[in-house]
């Protein structure tokens, strides 16, 4: 009977992982811009996800919680060392010349608003992430967060205050 | 217009930048993540088993032994060729500076606790591909000439070893430098190809 609880389970959170991964991937790289280091924070997120899906199953917004995870995860070991080479193709012979690697998908975002993205306070981030990415409201997202849903209005405020002063950037995309 | 109308006003054009990310996958298994966690849960929860005076059995402690051993053996070896540190963080740094002494080297990486194999001069690769961890497991740090490594040996899953192959190249006219990296289960075959100009056969050559 263990056995098959566990096998439920493990294939309940294959599931999970497999409908989300993308999904929590997209929007963990606009947040933080870079491929590898976004990859990297959604597989610990997922793992961690993996080791209390007691709770992250039951949770009302399973994917925010891994997104929020990602965002939050302390990979320092790793984001002290953000200047690396990728090794991209894991079978290639990766060149030692000095080139730079090739473009990868980060360099291939609207730089403009996803830079302005990216220059929130993390806060501010997490909260813009949550509310348009993971489609929360603000009291779903309070909660995630463990603050006051004034408190979620708040940086909802002034990161919107901060992004408006992008004129320029969100004009050209017609936003404003 | 107030915040929320603002949001909505803003909401396609930042949705439309993770909806441009079309190419953009996890290509991670989840039996990789379960793997990983399971991995976590082994290294974490063995210490409470002992302390609590469970028997282990061989099997159980060999596993313990493989997986403890990366972070409790500090390796600081700095030669003229290559250096390999063990990190107060559990982690192996690699600098090689010249191809020299592969085997040592190899010897080297495996007393902080990374099975490996070092090859200068020939590249191998498993023919059946390799592992997923790879990424989790090393990391090439952009340093000039120099090829520097960061490895993780928690990363590794049990009964693995990595390959690192490094040799001249020719691309075109010109004479390259490069580094293969493979993660593979112990006893996997190895499909290798010498470089051309191998200095593991033809002399020292320094990466730079």
């Amino acid at each position: 009977m263990r056995t098959s609880g566990v096998e439920r389970r493990q294939q309940e959170f294959t599931e999970f992982y497999t409908s989300s991964r993308d999904d929590c991937l997209r929007i963990v790289l606009v947040s933080v811009g870079d491929r590898q280091l976004a990859e990297d924070l959604v597989a610990e997120a997922f793992t961690r996800a993996w080791m209390s899906w007691r709770k992250v199953r039951e949770h009302p917004a399973p994917r925010a919680w891994v997104v929020r995870t990602a965002l939050n995860t302390h990979v320092s070991w790793w984001r002290r060392r953000r200047r690396e080479l990728v090794v991209d193709d894991r079978t290639a012979v990766t060149l030692l010349d000095g080139t730079q690697p090739e473009r990868s998908a980060d360099l291939d975002l609207d730089e403009g608003l996803a830079a302005a993205i990216r220059a929130l306070p993390v806060r501010q981030r997490e909260v813009i992430t949550l509310r348009v990415y993971c489609g929360l409201d603000t009291d779903a997202t309070a909660k995630l967060l463990g603050i006051a849903p004034g408190t979620v209005g708040a940086h909802l405020h002034r990161a919107l205050a901060t992004l408006r002063t992008q004129k320029q950037c969100f004009s050209d995309q017609g936003v404003m | 217009m107030n915040d929320e109308e603002m949001l909505t006003a803003m909401r396609s054009s930042l949705t439309s930048i993770k909806d441009s990310l079309t190419d953009v996958h996890m290509h991670e298994p989840p039996e990789a993540i379960i793997g990983r966690a399971r991995s976590r849960r082994l290294r974490h929860g063995l210490p409470m088993v002992a302390a609590g005076g469970l028997a282990l059995g061989v099997g159980l402690a060999l596993t313990w032994s493989s997986v403890s051993s990366p972070s409790t053996r500090a390796v600081h070896v700095n030669l003229a060729a290559w250096s390999v540190n063990t990190t107060s963080a559990g982690l192996v740094d690699v600098t090689i500076r010249q191809l020299e002494d592969p085997a040592g080297l190899g010897r080297t990486i495996a007393d902080a606790g990374v099975p490996v194999k070092v090859t200068f001069g020939r590249v191998c690769s498993p023919p059946s591909g390799d592992l997923p961890e790879l990424p989790q497991v090393l990391r090439k740090v952009a340093n000039g000439g120099d090829l520097v490594l960061t490895i993780n040996p928690a990363a590794m899953p049990s009964g693995t070893e990595l390959v690192i192959g490094i040799g001249t190249f020719r691309q075109g006219s010109q004479q390259v430098r490069a580094a293969a990296f493979s993660l593979i289960k112990d006893g996997s075959s190895l499909n290798c190809n010498d470089t051309q100009n191998a200095p593991g056969t033809g002399g020292t050559k320094a990466v730079s």
